[in-house]
C-alpha cells in the first residue's frame, strides 16, 4: 500500500486498467496467482509500468542480492551465499534444485543460477522459470485474431493451434518414499534398470506404478518369514506362500525419474538377499556421492558443525527423525526417496486466459499447416478467440495493449535486422509513451536512443538485451490518452494498423467442414458470404478482421487433472451410490454419482452407449459387474445382461427395465 | 523499455515479518517482569534475568499432521516440573521467513493493520496497553479498566486531583465532574489494589498496571512524551476538543503488527495472573495450555491465509494486510486506497480470493516502517491545550 498503488500488486504488470470492468480486473487478479510457467514462457511486449510492485514483492522463486557479497560454493541442491553486512560476513543458505516443488504436484524449473564470484547489491542470484532476467514472465506471447471460427471459439470456447499447445508446456514432480523393512520383497518390473524394482534415473515409469511390491495373503507373514531357515526361502516361497502384489503408486502418469536418493536407517540384513545386494550397491553409491560433496565442503569450510548441518539438511535423513516418520520403525533398514518429474504439454480441455480475464477452454487444435495466416505481416494466427467474448465481458484494455504489442514486435524484428535502426525507432517509442501520457518515461527513451547512438558498448548492452527478453515497453497502468491520437500516431509513424486481411487455406475449410459433419459439396454456401473473398485456388480471405499479439496464460485447471475413472471402490451405505468426489491420489479414484436426473439427461441426449455402461460395468449391482467383467477378460467385449434377470431386489428390477427401455 | 531501470525500494516488508516474529522472547520478558512488579517470585538460580526463556526445537511429523513448532519455557524455581513451569508453550515456528507449518499446512500469519495507541471514536476513547486497556464510554459515563466497570466522572476525578483549574475546566467541557470531592472511588481502588485510599498512590499503581516496558516505550515513541496516565488522557482530550476522530483511510494514524496479535492469548493470562497478584495469591504457574497459541491462530486471528505456490508471483500473497483487527472491534475502512476515476472504490485491492474484499489490503516494499512497533510515519504530539508537565 504505496502513495503510487492504486490496485493490488497482482494487477501491477497489467496496463489499460482503465479500460477494462473491475470485475474482471479482479478476476484476473485471481488468476494471475494459477498461471502455470515454464522456461518457455516470455516476457510481455507492453507491461504495466508499476510492474516492479510485483516482482520486487515476489520473493520466494528469485533472489535479488540484499547486499554486496560472494558466492562461495555450488552445486546442484545447494548454493552458499556469503554477505557483508557491516564488515560482517554472514553465511546464508539457498537451496537452488533443478525443480522445485510448487503447490500440488506442480514444480517450477530453474532458469538461472550465478556462478562463483562475487556479486553487487541488486544483481540477480538465482531466479526460476516465472522471471526471466527480474522481469515478469508467466505467459506466451501468441498471435490472436479475434473472429468467430466455425463455432469453435463462442465465448468460454478458445481455438490455439498445434505449436502453441507444445510451446504452453507445465513442469510436474513428486516425491515419493518406499520404506523398506527387512521382510520386503518386490516384483522386478524394470528389467532395464540397475536396482530392478524401480526404474534408474532418466528411465520412465509404467503408467502411475512406481513399484510392485509382494505382500503374503496370510497375515502373520513377518513371523513365518522370521522363524524360518533364509536359505530354504524360495522353495518355501513357491510352495507354501501365496504371494499377491501391491502397487506403489504415483500421481504422475508416465514421469521420469531425476534424482533416487537412500538413506539407511538400521544394519539389519534383508530376507531377499538378492534386494539386499542391491540396495546395498545403491547405498554406497549414494554415499559416495555424499562424500565427495562432504570433501568439497570441507576444503572450503572448516567449520565441521556448518558442513555437518548443510549435509543432515540436505542429504541425509538422521536416524533420529526417521523415527519421526508415518513408518513402522521396527525392522525398517532402508528409506528410498525418489523424485520424479514430467513435462506435459497442454491438450483439448485446459484452460487459457489473456491478462485481461479474457479466459477459455481449448475446444480445437488446428494443425500448424492450416493456421489462417495475417496477411500483411504475414504471420500465422496461434490463437482464435470470439470477437463478442469482448464485448460481453467489457474487457477493452486487452485492444490496446495488443495494438501497442503489435507495433512493439515490428519494432523489435526490425531493430534485430538493422542494429543501426535503434534510435529511429526508439524515438518513435518515445512519441508513443507521449501519446499515452507518460512524458517522463518519454524522455528516457529518448535519451537511452542518443545515448546508444554515441556508445558502441551500451549498444551492444541493448542489443544482447533484446535477444535475452525481447523489446519491451511500459504502459501506465491507467493511461490517459485519446483513442484517435493513438491509432492515427501508429498509423503515421509505424505504418501498423491494427485490422487486417486474414487468410483461410482451402484444405483448413475442407478439414473443418470434415470436423463438423458438414457435405463439402456445401462449400460453396460459405464462399458465397458476403465477408469473405474467394481467391482462385480456393483460398478465402476475410477483410478487416483484428490480429494482434497478445499475452496469453496457462491456468492450472487442466483437463487431464479432471477427468477421473474408477474400477471398485467404495459406496455410501445408505443409498449405494458411489462416494462422492474427484480422484484422490490419482490412482483410488471415488467416482461420479449419477442420479436420476443426471440419468434423464443423458437419455435427451440419446447418449446410450455410456448409459448402458454407466448402469452396468460402472453400477453398483456386484453381480451384475463381476459378470460383464468376466466377459470382457474372456471375449474382449461385453454385451448387454439379458433382461430376464430375476428381479430379486427393487434396485436390479429397476436395471433391468432400463435396459429393456434402452434396448428397444 | 529494456535496460531502463528504476529504484524501488527493498521489501521492508518481508524483513519486518522476521523482526516482529523474532520480538517474541522479549515480550514474554517483559510479561514476566510485569508480573515481577506485583510481587511474582522466582529463584535466581533456576531464572535468569538475561535469559528468561528456554527454547527448545520440536519437530514433530504424524504423516500427513505436521507441525513446526518451538517449545518455549520459562523456569522460576529449580524443584519444578514441566506441568508447574511459568510457562510452557508451544509456538508456530516461521519458516523460510514467511509461514507457519500447521496441520501438514503452511500458512501465512497476517499482517495487521491497527489503530495508533489512543483510538479516538465518536464516543469513546480507547487507551492501549499491552495488559491492561482502558476505555472511557461518554454515552453511558463509564470506565471499563481490569474487566471492572467504573463511574467516568468519578475516574476523571481521581486522575485529575493534582491537576490544575485551567485543565480541569478543559476536561469538564467533556465530563461532568462532581463538584464535591468524592472518596467512594478511592476506597473502590484501594480494595482493588490492595493498598491505602489515596489518590498519589492509586495513581502509582495504575501506572504501573498500564504501562509495561514495551506500553511504555510504544507511547514515548508514537506521541514524543513521557507516557503517565495524566499524560494520556490529557492527549485525548486535548485532541478531542479538535473534535477530530481517527480517519481510517490515513496511514500515519495507524501502524502494522504481527506479533502482538498472535500473543493476544498470552497477554491476556499475563493480565489476569497480575490481578491475582494484586489480591496477595502466590502463583507459580500461568497456567497457560500448551498449545494455545497455537489454537488461537485458527479460533481467534481471522484470515490466515493458506499458502499456495503455483508460481513464483504467488509469494506476493504474503504481503497482505487485514484492517480487521482481531482484538478490536473498529470500523472497517470506507474506502480503502484511492482509485483511477474510472474505478472509483470498484477495484478490490485484496490480492488472492478473499470473501472479505477492501478489509485486506496488499503491502508494497515501498513503505517505509519502524521495525518494532510498525509506525506508519512517526507523530509527536504537541499539546494545543492542554499543560505539558
Amino acid at each position: 500500500m504505496g502513495s503510487n498503488l492504486y490496485t493490488s500488486c497482482n494487477l501491477c504488470s497489467i496496463p489499460f486498467l482503465g479500460n477494462t470492468d473491475s470485475t474482471r480486473l479482479q478476476m484476473s487478479s485471481k488468476q494471475l496467482n494459477q498461471t502455470l510457467t515454464h522456461p518457455n514462457c516470455d516476457v510481455p511486449k507492453v507491461i504495466g509500468s508499476e510492474f516492479r510492485h510485483l516482482t520486487d514483492n515476489s520473493t520466494h522463486f528469485k533472489l535479488n542480492a540484499p547486499t554486496d557479497g560472494i558466492i562461495h560454493y555450488v552445486n546442484n541442491e545447494i548454493m552458499i551465499v556469503i554477505y557483508k553486512i557491516d564488515g560482517v560476513d554472514t553465511a546464508e543458505i539457498y537451496e537452488t534444485p533443478n525443480i522445485k516443488k510448487c503447490s500440488g504436484l506442480y514444480s517450477t524449473t530453474l532458469r538461472y543460477k550465478r556462478e562463483l564470484g562475487e556479486f553487487k547489491r541488486g544483481d540477480i542470484l538465482f531466479e526460476y522459470d516465472s522471471f526471466n532476467f527480474g522481469l515478469p514472465s508467466y505467459g506466451y506471447n501468441a498471435w490472436t485474431a479475434y473472429v468467430p471460427f466455425f463455432g469453435f471459439n463462442h465465448e468460454d470456447a478458445i481455438v490455439v493451434s498445434e505449436s502453441f499447445c507444445k510451446r504452453a508446456r507445465c513442469t510436474k514432480s513428486e516425491t515419493i518414499t518406499i520404506p523398506i523393512y527387512t521382510h520386503s520383497l518386490f516384483k522386478s518390473i524394470y528389467p532395464d534398470s540397475a536396482i530392478g524394482f524401480i526404474p534408474d534415473v532418466g528411465q520412465p515409469i509404467k503408467g502411475n506404478t512406481l513399484a510392485l511390491s509382494s505382500i503374503s495373503e496370510k497375515k502373520n507373514i513377518i513371523q513365518i518369514l522370521k522363524s524360518m531357515n533364509i536359505i530354504d526361502f524360495t522353495s518355501f516361497v513357491n510352495n507354501k506362500l501365496y504371494f499377491k502384489s501391491q502397487p506403489i503408486p504415483c500421481r504422475i502418469k508416465d514421469g521420469k525419474v531425476v534424482e533416487i536418493k537412500i538413506h539407511k536407517v538400521s544394519n539389519q540384513p534383508l530376507i531377499d538377499k538378492d534386494l539386499h545386494s542391491i540396495l546395498n550397491d545403491e547405498y554406497h553409491s549414494y554415499l559416495s556421492k555424499v562424500k565427495e560433496t562432504i570433501n568439497d565442503l570441507q576444503n572450503n569450510y572448516s567449520n565441521g558443525k556448518f558442513v555437518r548441518g548443510i549435509i543432515s539438511s540436505h542429504y541425509m535423513i538422521e536416524a533420529k527423525n526417521a523415527k519421526n516418520m508415518d513408518f513402522n520403525s521396527q525392522g525398517l533398514v532402508y528409506i528410498l526417496e525418489i523424485k520424479i518429474s514430467k513435462e506435459s504439454k497442454s491438450e483439448l480441455g485446459d484452460k487459457f486466459t489473456n491478462r485481461y480475464a479474457n479466459k477459455g477452454i481449448v475446444s480445437l487444435i488446428l494443425p500448424d499447416e492450416l493456421r489462417p495466416i495475417a496477411m500483411k505481416t504475414n504471420k500465422p494466427i496461434d490463437v482464435l478467440v470470439g470477437p463478442i467474448s469482448v464485448i460481453a465481458r467489457m474487457n477493452f484494455g486487452q485492444i490496446p495493449d495488443g495494438l501497442i504489442s503489435k507495433l512493439v514486435t515490428h519494432a523489435e524484428e526490425e531493430i534485430k535486422k538493422d542494429p543501426n535502426s535503434i534510435s529511429k525507432w526508439l524515438s518513435k517509442l518515445s512519441a508513443l509513451a507521449n501519446v499515452l501520457g507518460d512524458k517522463l518515461y518519454g524522455e528516457r527513451i529518448a535519451h537511452l536512443g542518443s545515448t546508444i547512438d554515441h556508445d558502441p558498448e551500451y549498444k551492444k548492452r541493448f542489443m544482447n538485451s533484446i535477444y535475452d527478453t525481447g523489446l519491451y515497453f511500459e504502459a501506465p497502468n491507467f493511461a490517459s490518452y485519446d483513442d484517435e491520437e493513438l491509432t492515427a500516431n501508429i498509423d503515421t509513424s509505424f505504418g501498423i494498423k491494427a485490422n487486417e486481411p486474414l487468410l483461410y487455406k482451402k484444405e483448413l475449410i475442407e478439414y473443418m467442414y470434415d470436423k463438423l459433419g458438414l457435405k463439402k459439396e456445401e462449400m460453396e454456401t460459405f464462399y458465397n458470404s458476403d465477408s469473405c473473398v474467394k481467391l482462385p485456388g480456393g483460398d478465402i480471405v476475410i477483410d478487416n478482421i483484428l490480429t494482434v499479439p497478445v499475452y496469453v496464460m496457462k491456468l492450472k485447471q487442466e483437463a487431464s487433472s479432471k477427468i477421473t475413472s474408477r474400477d471398485f471402490g467404495s459406496y455410501k451405505s445408505g443409498s449405494k451410490q458411489p462416494q462422492q468426489g474427484r480422484s484422490k491420489n490419482g490412482v483410488i479414484a471415488n467416482g461420479s454419482r449419477l442420479g436420476q436426473m443426471e440419468f434423464d439427461a443423458l437419455l435427451a441426449h440419446s447418449v446410450d452407449r455410456s448409459i448402458r455402461e454407466l448402469r452396468t460395468v460402472k453400477n453398483e449391482s456386484k453381480s451384475l459387474k463381476k459378470d460383464l467383467i468376466v466377459q470382457m477378460c474372456n471375449t474382449g467385449e461385453y454385451h448387454m445382461p439379458t433382461t430376464n434377470v430375476k428381479s430379486s431386489s427393487a434396485i436390479k428390477s429397476i436395471i433391468a427395465a432400463q435396459i429393456s427401455f434402452i434396448n428397444t | 523499455m529494456n535496460l531502463l531501470t528504476r529504484e524501488t525500494n527493498e521489501s521492508v516488508i518481508r524483513r519486518f515479518r522476521v523482526q516482529q516474529y523474532t520480538l517474541y522472547q522479549e515480550l514474554i520478558k517483559i510479561g514476566v517482569e510485569y508480573l515481577m512488579k506485583f510481587g511474582l517470585r522466582y529463584d535466581p538460580e533456576s531464572y535468569s534475568l538475561d535469559h528468561p526463556v528456554e527454547i527448545e526445537h520440536d519437530f514433530s511429523y504424524h504423516g500427513e499432521e505436521y507441525y513446526a513448532t518451538d517449545l518455549l519455557k520459562v523456569k522460576l524455581w529449580p524443584e519444578s516440573v514441566s506441568s508447574d513451569y511459568l510457562l510452557y508453550c508451544y509456538i508456530p515456528k516461521l519458516i523460510e521467513e514467511t509461514f507457519f507449518i500447521l496441520n501438514g499446512n503452511l500458512y501465512i500469519p497476517l499482517f495487521y493493520i491497527s489503530d495508533e495507541p489512543i483510538v479516538l471514536k465518536t464516543k469513546s476513547i480507547s487507551i492501549y496497553s499491552l495488559f491492561q486497556p482502558i476505555s472511557l464510554y461518554f454515552k453511558d459515563n463509564r470506565v471499563t479498566f481490569m474487566q471492572d466497570n467504573y463511574e467516568l466522572s468519578d475516574f476523571i476525578q481521581l486522575i485529575t486531583h493534582d491537576w490544575n483549574n485551567k485543565d480541569i475546566a478543559l476536561i469538564s467541557q467533556h465530563v461532568k465532574l462532581n463538584s464535591k470531592n468524592n472518596k467512594k472511588i478511592y476506597t473502590l481502588f484501594g480494595k482493588k489494589f490492595n493498598c491505602d485510599p489515596d489518590p498519589v498512590k492509586i495513581k502509582f499503581k495504575m501506572n504501573q498496571l498500564i504501562f509495561d516496558n514495551w506500553t511504555y516505550e510504544l507511547y514515548e515513541k508514537y506521541y514524543g512524551i513521557t507516557p503517565s496516565i495524566d499524560m494520556i488522557i490529557k492527549i485525548a482530550f486535548d485532541r478531542l476538543i479538535d473534535d477530530k476522530p481517527n480517519d481510517f483511510t490515513d496511514l500515519s494514524y495507524k501502524r502494522l503488527t504481527l506479533i502482538e496479535p498472535l500473543m493476544r492469548v498470552l497477554f491476556k493470562r499475563f493480565s489476569s495472573t497480575a490481578k491475582m497478584l494484586i489480591n496477595g495469591k502466590s502463583i507459580r504457574s500461568l497456567m497457560f495450555p500448551s498449545n494455545g497459541l497455537g489454537d488461537s491462530f485458527f479460533s481467534i486471528l481471522e484470515g490466515q491465509t493458506f499458502y499456495d505456490t503455483v508460481n513464483g508471483f504467488s509469494s506476493i500473497i504474503s504481503h497482505k494486510g487485514s484492517f480487521k483487527n482481531p482484538g478490536a472491534k473498529s470500523k472497517l475502512p470506507r474506502s480503502v486506497s484511492e482509485l483511477h476515476p474510472t474505478h472509483k472504490c470498484r477495484i478490490c485491492t485484496n490480492t488472492i480470493s478473499s470473501t472479505k474484499p477492501g478489509p485486506m489490503i496488499s503491502l508494497v516494499p515501498d513503505q517505509d516502517i519502524d521495525s518494532r512497533f510498525g509506525i506508519f510515519e512517526k507523530n509527536h504530539y504537541e499539546m494545543k491545550y492542554f499543560t505539558m508537565e
